[in-house]
């Protein structure tokens, strides 16, 4: 699996994007955003990021065929202008996955900030221990709360 | 049973994928085991491990089927 930086956000302000969510949506976002880190090494120059997916009602992608896309029970759904001032959104495509390719030409990832965040050279992250992992929660977790409401009210598949 | 967690976000309806292994999920994992695969808002599910990357902290996993439990 890896992940693709696409040229350019084709978004606008009223985009509807779809989160999936579930009831214990923060610590699971937070959980899948640091699995992730090292999917993105070199995205924008960085050496990763912490990221959450979401996917844009756009081109002819309907909610309802983004949904049935994913096998997750619950979702939410946003507005892009809702958050684009708060967030950073890449346009990305992540290869090797059995979500078909025309849902994933509108999957975008929203980049949790994590100032301060530095992995020892050689070292990754999921070599840190409990205390360590647990930092990284402290620090990505208040974005996550923040990001997560954007998406209520959550809706049953 | 050893949980393994998985964004699906990054799988989607895959039964066979890859996923990073944190330390608790990998310490004496070994080819064949069955774990139990968690992740927000999808049941647990169980897998088997078909295969380990050499530093073990990637493993290829296959969800097992009922008639195979």
């Amino acid at each position: 699996m890896s992940v693709i930086l696409r040229p350019s956000v084709e978004l606008t302000d009223d985009d509807d994007l779809v989160i999936h969510m579930g009831a214990g949506a923060r610590r699971e976002v937070v959980r899948a955003a640091i699995r992730n880190y090292h999917a993105y090494e070199g995205i924008h120059g960085r050496a990763g990021a912490f990221t959450v997916s979401v996917f844009a009602a756009i081109a002819g992608v309907s909610e309802a065929e983004i949904v049935a896309a994913l096998p997750q029970r619950q979702y939410g759904v946003g507005r892009y202008g809702d958050l684009r001032d708060r967030f950073s959104v890449w346009p990305t495509t992540i290869t090797g996955t059995a979500i078909p390719e025309r849902i994933m030409a509108v999957h975008f990832d929203v980049v949790l900030p994590a100032v301060g965040f530095e992995l020892a050279p050689g070292s990754t992250v999921e070599d840190l221990d409990d205390p360590a992992l647990a930092a990284l929660d402290g620090l990505l977790g208040p974005s996550v709360e923040e990001l997560l409401p954007l998406f209520l009210p959550r809706k049953a598949k | 049973m050893r949980e393994v967690f998985v964004d699906y976000n990054h799988i989607g309806h895959a039964c066979r994928f890859r996923t990073r292994l944190f330390r608790s999920e990998r310490e004496g994992l070994e080819v064949g085991e069955v774990v139990m695969v968690v992740g927000d808002a999808v049941e647990p599910r169980q897998a088997r491990v078909l295969e380990l990357s050499d530093d073990g902290r990637e493993a290829e996993l296959e969800f097992v089927a009922f008639s195979e439990l």
